[in-house]
């Protein structure tokens, strides 16, 4: 598995620098070659004239998502070695749309408008002067419209989660809707310039039929279930997971388990892998019922989640899944020490039945704990990730 | 009547927009995150308020946030290499041409009258949305993120929805 620039924490680096600013180069002579330089070409997708962006973007997107299907099915890369844009959802609707219209008035974008500017275009040096301006007068507005900027924040979101979907599933839908729109935008091009694109024919043939067959592909590495779980290079010396062992990293006291849930300031994943019927009969409030068997596919949605506690009657269990947890790149993932016995002893046993002798403030701790998972059990509803107890 | 068509003919859209995959591909692989230009503007423009009124600017909630020296930054050297490429394309392939880009009929004023307000909107959206069609539709959508598909939706509303309005300055 391949480390990236991001998970080595080294974006702020001159050697990120570096690579950024070749990247980019390819990025620009790429918009540049498709013709995205122009704001009348980039203009003509919103009057029907001129598809070019249209069939750009998506072929972009289609090679890209692909590209990364690819890459996950065969452990190149861990998804979370890739920084993903987090969603705000009414915050990127509204500025989205807001975006269309200055896009549509200006024919401009800032990427592309940076080529045109490359291409002497002066309306693309005034946009670009307006789009500054733009951020500066975002920066003076900050403070009345943030509850606008933090609308809907769902943090990492994907959407084929939220349809119920598989990654490779998903992404040979948007294949297809792209190979459509791309044979649509032919089809209108004709009906509203008058022409037909020397793009049409066997190149657009030998296109569609190539994505779609790597879209077929990914969907079936996907399928096959094995593709990504199958033991991979992480990367990691053993002497390093030892050494978490050796150093008590691997497990975290059912105390601080109980704080982090009720605190809910972190997103926490508390993974029971008992029985079916001894998770139905009583679990902790807030966990999710994790087969032994089935942890490293099932843990997979909760991964970038900042902890994920192995929950089981005692601890060893827990211990033996946390190291095949580690071998796939699991980073975040610790054992409640104790399993449920040690939960009921130190965090659930009344004040009264306890030998030891506590402080009030230790007591009236135990008394609050008792309430949170004892009582209703919706208390801590708040601190139970999203996603958790819906399936 | 056609002032775009000087130097040689573009690429296949397809084919280019093959290559600009595989160099979003190639973005996610050894630097570990996407494509982006608007972040680099919106660094520029910090950069900008700090040279006019550095206090204020330090103090401000969101340009704040960047510090004193808000250009160091990658996605500020990305746009400088989307200028350097764009430049190395159109040169090679004789596209330079001074101009400001717009129907016959219309007049220069009212073109770049447009394209300055709707960078303005453009700019002042991105910051909204957290990214511009690189960072957010492209990226967040390669990524099958729930926030790009939704932004590059929305765009799309937002321009088809206005097209109508700003159609004359297309007009030969």
């Amino acid at each position: 598995m391949i480390e990236t620039i991001f998970s080595n924490n080294n974006l702020s680096s001159v050697n990120a620098f570096l690579v950024s600013l070749v990247i980019g180069a390819a990025f620009g002579w790429c918009l540049e070659q498709a013709g995205f330089g122009s704001s009348r070409r980039l203009a003509g997708i919103f009057y029907f004239r001129d598809m070019a962006v249209l069939k750009g973007m998506f072929s972009a997107v289609i090679t890209a998502m692909l590209g990364l299907g690819f890459a996950f099915a065969f452990g190149i890369i861990r998804p979370e070695a890739i920084y993903i844009p987090e969603t705000i959802l009414g915050a990127q609707i509204l500025g989205g749309f807001i975006f269309g219209i200055g896009f549509v008035m200006s024919g401009w974008c800032p990427g592309t408008a940076v080529v045109g500017v490359a291409s002497g275009k002066f309306d693309a040096l005034v946009f670009l002067l307006g789009s500054i301006l733009g951020s500066f007068v975002f920066n003076y507005a900050y403070p009345m419209i943030e509850p606008y900027y933090n609308w809907g924040d769902l943090g990492i979101s994907h959407i084929y989660q939220l349809a119920g979907f598989e990654f490779g599933d998903f992404a040979l839908l948007v294949t297809v809707i792209a190979v459509v729109m791309f044979w649509i935008s032919e089809l209108v091009e004709e009906k509203f310039s008058f022409r037909r694109t020397a793009e049409r024919g066997s190149g657009l043939w030998a296109f569609s039929v190539f994505m779609l067959i790597g879209a077929v592909m990914v969907m079936a590495l996907g399928r096959s279930g094995t593709a990504g779980y199958k033991v991979v290079e992480t990367g990691l010396y053993a002497s390093d997971v030892l050494l978490h062992v050796e150093m008590g990293a691997d497990h975290i006291d059912p105390e601080d388990v109980a704080r982090e849930l009720i605190a809910g300031q972190k997103r926490v994943a508390l993974a029971d892998l008992r029985s079916r019927e001894e998770f139905d009969e009583w679990h902790i409030p807030g966990s999710v019922h994790v087969p032994v068997e089935t942890a490293v596919k099932m843990l997979e949605r909760y991964r970038d989640f900042d902890l994920i506690v192995l929950v089981s009657n005692g601890s060893t269990h827990p211990g033996q899944v946390w190291v095949v947890l580690k071998v796939f790149g699991y980073k975040n993932v610790k054992v409640m020490a104790d399993g449920l016995r040690g939960f009921f002893d130190r965090v659930l046993k009344p004040v009264s039945l306890r030998i030891q002798s506590l402080t009030e403030s230790e007591e009236h701790e135990i008394n609050h704990w008792r309430t949170m998972f004892l009582g209703s059990g919706m208390a801590v509803g708040s601190a139970s990730p999203p996603g958790i107890g819906t399936r | 009547m056609n002032n775009e068509q000087q130097g040689n003919p573009y690429l296949n859209p397809y084919l280019a927009g093959f290559l600009l995959g595989l160099t979003l591909l190639t973005s996610f692989l050894i630097l570990g995150a996407g494509l982006g230009a608007s972040g680099g503007l919106a660094r520029l423009s910090a950069w900008c308020g700090l040279c006019i009124a550095p206090e204020q600017i330090l103090n401000s909630a969101y340009f704040g946030a960047w510090g004193e020296q808000p250009l160091k930054y990658y996605l500020v050297f990305m746009l400088a290499g989307i200028l350097v490429g764009g430049f190395v394309s159109a040169v090679v392939n004789r596209r330079v041409k001074i101009q400001t880009e717009r129907g016959a009929s219309y007049s220069a004023g009212k073109r770049l009258a447009l394209a300055l307000l709707g960078g303005i909107i453009t700019g002042f959206a991105t910051r909204l949305a957290r990214g511009c069609t690189s960072g957010m539709a492209l990226t967040g959508t390669a990524l099958l993120t729930t926030g790009g598909v939704a932004f590059l939706l929305a765009t799309f509303a937002g321009g088809y929805m206005t097209a109508y309005i700003f159609r004359r300055q297309w007009h030969d």
